[in-house]
């Protein structure tokens, strides 16, 4: 709680509060002042006037007691004195004194015992500002201090005899004890009354405040509550000021977002429907795919199988006849097989996006290994290869199986349009780039108007009945399909009767990339 | 009898009757095994000195078999061939990186088919 006190309220209760009591505060101490300040006044007149008063009355039965019993009739006069203390309870002192300064009676006398003073006999007043007073004909009065502080009305009056002899006068003291404990009730009145209204202020302000702050908080809780999700909560408000204003944009803003909201999630759950319907056609596309490459395999293994083994004599001897149209099957077989090949990558290709296995690897070892595979189709077709690679050649970085299947491709076109005793030519150099492969050959070129068809799908430079070129159209389609998804760009140059050549730039992986590579390899 | 034996493991018969007569012609003793789980009961009995094994099999496909089989102490060390009619390479690698020693794509060539059984046996440490 300490340090409650030396910070800034923080809830509008607590401001209101504190406002009005400081303001009622402030007021109150205001009027109090202004008030016991007049009161003060108003009294110490109404008592000074009340002891002139009788202070002139009392002076001449004082007096003419003194005169008659004070020598005589002690005991008579101590009771008149007393009764005349007893008649005002203000007074405090009462003194007769000679207009020579002698102090005839003393009211300290009648406490102290006759006996004592008159032993003393006759005291001289010693102060002079007394001695004129008395010996005027005048009364006056003044205002004396205590040695407690107290205030006191001294009053002197002169007695005056009937013929005009002025022997005695009478000084007072009268206290203003009794203003005092009424300037004391009037602040205890005031400090009630000041309580009173304090306590009434803080109430009106927790009042009124709460007034504001309840639909206030009830909107912060709203706020929240939509917050957590509940959207479309409204809240119901009647103050008829802005707060309600404040409910009812509140309210439309809820049911906007609410309904927003909703759309937004209906949205939402069609396009994770949809989603799922994808994800379900794409996996019904893969095993419809792997289903068809089994079925169409499976039956090609034993044709080829037996094929092959009659062939080699190994299922009995065969006739030279006989070995001839098996080695035709081989190759038809070899033919539909590697036709079956294409036309199920197509459909791979074609049916789902291209996922890269990035790697770095020798682009001179993959020819090299393309082109010892495909030996025995450029020995029997008499075609001549050759493999220009540098040896320094820097490594490259791609999908090796994929650029595998470019270049198998790309020679294998070369191959089918170059006739006996062509040549082929499979080249890497260096460049600015990154490394240029290029497959050329000495066959029948493509047509100009063909150029720009020839990686459409199923394209055939020849299309009618009477083909000289077998195949799909496929090839090519899939080298620029598996290109693409490098983002590489194949170049082709062509002049029918002189040749084609092909190429592509794959990025190279200089040593610094390898080391900056390396570097980003977390530690371990 | 060259005293090899050669286990196949397919679930069409064409292919194991294919492989029998094959491999008999070239001395190898065959075991032929049409599912995966005849195939570890056999794989366990027989100890054959290599295994063909077809991926794609109803039931348990080739790739349980080939984790079995390296699971099982008897067997873990007898190489294993897969044959599938799935040409990808993702495929091919997983092979590799299973324990297999070679992935072979349908339709093969048996001629080739010999080359490699001999290289693998070849380089078969004896028992």
């Amino acid at each position: 709680m300490a340090n409650l006190r030396f910070s800034a309220p923080r809830s509008i209760k607590a401001k209101y509060a504190v406002a009005f009591s400081a303001l009622v505060t402030f007021f109150l101490i205001l009027s109090m002042s202004v008030q016991v300040t007049l009161q003060r006044g108003e009294l110490r007149r109404e008592i000074d006037i009340s002891s002139l008063s009788y202070a002139l009355l009392a002076r001449k039965p004082i007096c003419e007691a003194y005169e008659i019993y004070y020598n005589s009739g002690y005991y008579k006069f101590r009771e008149i004195m007393l009764d005349h203390m007893k008649m005002n309870p203000d007074l405090l002192h009462v003194s007769v004194i000679d207009v020579n300064g002698w102090q005839l009676f003393d009211s300290y006398e009648l406490n102290e015992g006759f006996e004592s003073f008159r032993r003393e006999q006759r005291r001289a007043v010693e102060d002079s500002e007394v001695l004129k007073r008395v010996r005027s004909l005048d009364s006056s009065k003044r205002v004396v201090r205590a040695s407690d502080g107290a205030e006191m009305l001294e009053i002197v009056a002169p007695y005056v005899e009937e013929w005009g002899h002025h022997k005695y006068s009478v000084k007072y003291l009268f206290s203003y004890a009794s203003l005092q404990s009424k300037i004391n009730s009037l602040f205890l009145q005031a400090a009630l009354y000041s309580l009173a209204a304090i306590i009434a202020a803080v109430l009106l302000a927790y009042y009124l405040s709460s007034k504001i702050t309840k639909p206030l908080v009830e909107l912060s809780g709203m706020s929240q509550d939509i917050a957590r999700g509940n959207y479309g909560r409204t809240i119901f408000i009647s103050t008829g000021d802005e707060v309600e204003g404040l409910a009812k944009s509140f309210n439309k803003m809820s049911t906007d977002l609410a309904r927003n909201i909703g759309e937004l999630e209906e949205s939402r759950q069609k396009l994770i429907r949809a989603n799922e319907e994808l994800k379900q056609l794409d996996r019904l596309k893969s095993d419809i795919l792997a289903n068809v490459s089994h079925e169409l395999r499976t039956p090609l293994t034993t044709i080829r199988g037996y094929t092959e083994s009659m062939a080699d004599g190994l299922l009995g001897v065969i006739t030279t006849e006989q070995e001839k149209g098996l080695r035709v099957m081989e190759r038809s077989l070899n033919r539909l097989s590697s036709t079956i090949g294409q036309l199920l990558e197509f459909s791979r290709l074609q049916s789902g996006k291209i996922n890269l296995d990035m790697r770095t690897f020798d682009i001179l070892l993959l020819a090299r290994l393309i082109l010892n595979n495909l030996r025995e189709e450029f020995e029997m077709r008499q075609i001549y290869v050759d493999l220009d690679v540098a040896e320094d050649l820097p490594l490259v970085r791609a999908d090796e199986e994929k650029i595998a299947q470019v270049i198998e491709n790309l020679v294998t076109n070369s191959v089918k349009f170059t006739p006996p005793g062509g040549k082929i030519e499979v080249s890497a150099r260096e460049g600015a780039e990154g490394v240029t492969v290029s497959i050329r050959d000495n066959g029948v070129g493509i047509p100009e108007k063909e150029l720009p068809h020839i990686f459409d799908h199923f394209h055939q430079v020849d299309g009618t009945s009477t083909r000289k070129y077998g195949g799909l159209g496929l090839g090519l389609a899939i080298v620029k399909q598996l290109l693409d998804a490098h983002g590489i760009m194949i170049a082709v140059a062509s002049k029918e009767g002189i040749g084609s050549q092909f190429s592509f730039t794959l990025p190279a992986e200089r040593e610094q990339d390898v080391e900056a590579q390396l570097k980003h390899i977390p530690a371990t | 009898m060259n005293g090899k034996k050669i286990m196949v493991v397919d679930d069409e018969k064409d292919i194991l009757d294919f492989f029998t007569i094959f491999l008999k012609q070239k001395n190898y003793e065959v075991v032929v095994a049409s599912s995966g789980e005849e195939a570890l009961i056999k794989a366990h009995l027989e100890k054959p000195n290599l295994i063909f094994l077809d991926i794609m099999m109803p039931k348990m496909d080739g790739w349980e078999v080939l984790k079995l089989l390296k699971l099982d102490e008897e067997t873990a060390r007898i190489p294993v061939a897969m044959l599938s009619a799935r040409t990808e390479a993702k495929d091919k690698v997983r092979g590799l990186q299973e324990g297999a020693v070679d992935y072979i794509c349908k339709p093969f060539s048996p001629r080739e088919l010999l080359k490699k059984i001999e290289h693998i046996i070849g380089q078969q440490q004896p028992a």
